[in-house]
């Protein structure tokens, strides 16, 4: 049986690609363009992996929603990518490799996300 | 775990600027990346996705062209300006936005033609900006039965020519309210792929309109919608 991905992104634009490639590979795969409605399938369906924006409608959503998600245990096992143009070079004040032990996600990757590299983060962490 | 995580935004506008156009980019270089990496087959796939691209590319070159509009207006002798009608100038606009409005169900009530000569003196060019960006975030910002209106109100005795762009979409939220004249801001409401739009749009308004010697004042209720109200001083023509 195929895995579910959950993409969360409020850009239709990179949704629209992330599907495309998670397609392809044989993933079943869910959207929402928003933290609420990516509860709402969090919690209507089995999903075995998150490719999640931490800056979700420029709120930083996406870390709240990362947070709130492993601090429940019926969600707390699912790996996210977190996917994020922000950094250094940007000015907020994040940095994964100092900051990343308060936030478990399971990988950082910094967009524009090369999607032969996103395949290879996946196929690692669902094995 | 911490409760507070340490994300913190510099408000420096370039910062934001450089945020804000870094977006579109990524999504233009994951559009082509899909084709590239061959993860496309299908070509009518293949160019939805690169009509998608571009579209996102022609956002951006808009962005640049506010950047460089609102740097122009610092200059007050680079902006060549003539005597204009402006109930010309607003149906240019509303004629450019009506298919927009139709494909979303909005509609946008046709200008009465004023009984009084509307002339004012201005860069025509700048002016049509004004009303377009009014407008097109009238459309954005409405809702399927949605309406928008422009009046113009005959002057009283201090000769100037009031305007007003009435809406009844989803309105401003109070804070978004309190900076929507500020540079690079939007609204909550606002999601990133409707344009290219980089949040100069009002500010850039607003800096136009000063720079006729007018004023703009945005007065909106959440759910009811939004009322912009320009005033600009009226010209009698080539021999005032």
């Amino acid at each position: 049986m195929s895995k579910t991905i959950l993409v969360v992104d409020d850009d239709v634009d990179v949704i629209e690609s992330r599907k495309i490639i998670l397609e392809h590979d044989n993933y079943q795969v869910l959207t929402a363009t928003n933290i609420d409605v990516a509860w709402e399938l969090l919690e209507k369906h089995h999903v075995d992996l998150i490719i999640l924006d931490v800056m979700i409608n420029k709120d930083s959503d996406g870390f709240n929603f990362a947070q709130k998600m492993k601090a429940d245990s019926r969600y707390s096992a699912i790996p996210i990518i977190l996917a994020t143009a922000v950094n250094q070079r940007t000015k907020f004040k994040f940095d994964p490799g100092v900051d990343g032990d308060f936030l478990p996600v399971e990988k950082f990757m910094e967009k524009p996300i090369d999607p032969d590299d996103l395949m290879m983060v996946i196929r690692g962490l669902l094995k | 775990m911490r409760k507070n995580h340490v994300l913190v935004k510099d408000q420096h506008p370039l910062t934001i600027m450089a945020h804000d156009i870094k977006a579109p980019l990524t999504a233009i270089v994951d559009l082509l990346a899909v084709i590239e990496k061959g993860y496309v087959q299908d070509i009518e796939k293949s160019k939805e996705l690169v009509a998608r691209a571009r579209k996102r590319a022609i956002g951006l070159v808009q962005m640049v062209d506010d950047i460089l509009d609102y740097t122009l207006l610092s200059d007050k002798n680079s902006v060549k300006k003539e005597y204009l009608v402006l109930s010309e100038i607003i149906t240019e606009s509303i004629n450019t936005f009506s298919p927009l409005a139709s494909r979303r169900g909005v509609s946008i009530s046709p200008l009465e033609k004023p009984g009084f000569p509307c002339m004012v003196y201005g860069n025509r060019t700048f002016l049509i900006r004004v009303f377009n960006n009014i407008i097109m975030n009238a459309i954005k910002y409405n809702r399927e039965g949605g309406n928008i209106a422009v009046s113009i109100i005959p002057p009283g005795d201090e000769k100037k020519i009031k305007i007003i762009i009435k809406d009844t979409g989803i309105g401003i939220d109070e804070d978004d309210l309190k900076r929507v004249f500020q540079i690079f801001q939007r609204g909550k409401k606002a999601r990133k792929n409707i344009d290219g739009s980089i949040g100069l749009g009002m500010s850039l308004v607003k800096q136009i309109i000063s720079g006729h010697e007018g004023t703009i004042d945005i007065q909106s209720t959440l759910n009811k919608g939004t009322t912009v109200t320009l005033i600009l001083p009226l010209k009698g023509g080539k021999n005032e």
